[in-house]
């Protein structure tokens, strides 16, 4: 069966300066700029969800629909400071079950 | 766009045309930052081909393996034809090992608006760097540019120059087989929402232009910190914010630099002999 709605897992790191970056931030500035590049419409429809974030290791998986990959990957290219830090969104890899994200998350 | 592409992320390699250092010791910290995004050439800015040998030497070379464009001739000399077969294979011997091995090159951007300075500049400089571009805002000055050999690309940073790019010098750009060079560093250095609709406006314009006219174009960060480097995905993700379809952006990250380079490195090498000479 074709399912229209399909999950897909965005693994990433974040190299920065600092040692740590608290989640808040993280999930903020991604949710804001995805409102500023795409507006709340297609924000709202992009099914963003944070399943995971170290903020020690600066890694994290996030969720989105099959649909909004790209503008999110647009989204995490175009992000460059967060609270007045710059920073760097590197994209480990797209996976589409958690299973398989986490296991990349921890070799990675 | 294909997903599978981005996926796949980790084979793509990518070249970052446009680095200025200001600190020469920043260098390793670019490496380091540019093996991770998997960009594997590396144009310094303002550093001729003598110093990039000085400073090649006193950065980390236990970590990483340097390649100069001219050796990547003599590997590759005889494949010239080819163009797509040619890129494949050095991305392919790039990307052999498990480290990265990295092309170092070396740029001159010229920042004139009057030919003649231009003339004498190059005159002198052309031998030094393995790339040469000018950055200009006079249209007249920029349609020179287009049919003069001896220049590679012509640097358009959105906010400063887009509106001297008009339709009859994107055809003359085309039929001269040059380059724009399209500086994206603006899009993600826009300090407020104001700035960022400002580039989007003319990024859009500019690429409309570019596009009717199908001239090449190749995308660039001009980074001046390491974190302001992208890879080759994330350059075309952000160029399809200026209505550039990343399917159609392919070869502007990689393939036409690599050419540039190649076909440079070619007639610095000490075997080239000049179009029209017959060898004796």
């Amino acid at each position: 069966m074709v399912t229209y709605k399909r999950d897909r897992y965005v693994v990433f790191r974040i190299i920065s300066e600092l040692e740590e970056l608290e989640e808040f931030n993280v999930r903020n500035s991604i949710w804001q700029t995805y409102q500023t590049l795409f507006g709340l419409y297609g924000s709202a429809g992009s099914g963003l969800y944070f399943e995971d974030y170290n903020k020690t290791e600066k890694t994290g998986i996030v969720r989105c629909s099959h649909t909004s990959l790209p503008q999110l990957l647009t989204v995490l290219a175009f992000i460059s400071k967060i609270k007045e830090n710059t920073i760097l969104f590197q994209v480990l890899n797209v996976s589409g079950t958690i299973n398989k994200a986490k296991k990349i998350l921890n070799t990675k | 766009m294909s997903h599978k592409q981005i996926s796949k992320g980790n084979n793509f390699l990518t070249c970052e045309n446009y680095i200025s250092l200001n600190d020469l010791d920043q260098i390793d910290n670019y490496l380091e930052i540019a093996n991770k995004l998997n960009i594997s050439v590396i144009v310094l800015d303002a550093v001729s081909i003598k110093k990039r040998k000085l400073l090649l030497e006193s950065a980390v070379s236990e970590k990483f393996t340097f390649i100069s464009p001219i050796s990547i001739y003599d590997l590759f000399k005889f494949q010239e034809g080819d163009s797509e077969k040619l890129n494949k294979n050095i991305s392919y011997f790039l990307n052999s090992d498990k480290e990265l091995k990295f092309i170092v090159t070396t740029r001159k951007t010229i920042c004139e608006d009057s030919v003649d300075k231009i003339k004498k500049q190059l005159s002198s400089i052309r031998n030094q760097y393995d790339i040469i571009s000018l950055y200009s805002k006079n249209k007249n000055t920029l349609k020179w540019a287009a049919q003069d050999e001896r220049l590679d690309y012509i640097t358009v940073e959105i906010l400063d120059n887009s509106e001297y790019i008009d339709q009859s010098l994107c055809s003359v750009v085309k039929q001269n087989n040059k380059r724009f060079e399209i500086v994206l560093s603006s899009l993600i250095n826009a300090p407020d929402d104001k700035a960022i609709s400002e580039v989007f406006r003319k990024g859009k314009k500019l690429m409309k232009i570019i596009n009717s006219t199908k001239a090449p174009f190749i995308f660039t960060m001009k980074a001046k910190s390491p974190l302001e480097l992208r890879s080759g995905s994330q350059m075309r993700l952000l160029g399809s914010l200026l209505d550039c379809s990343y399917n159609k952006t392919k070869n502007s990250v990689f393939e036409k630099q690599l050419e540039v380079i190649f076909n440079n490195a070619a007639k610095l090498h000490k075997s080239y002999i000049v179009k029209g000479i017959r060898e004796g």
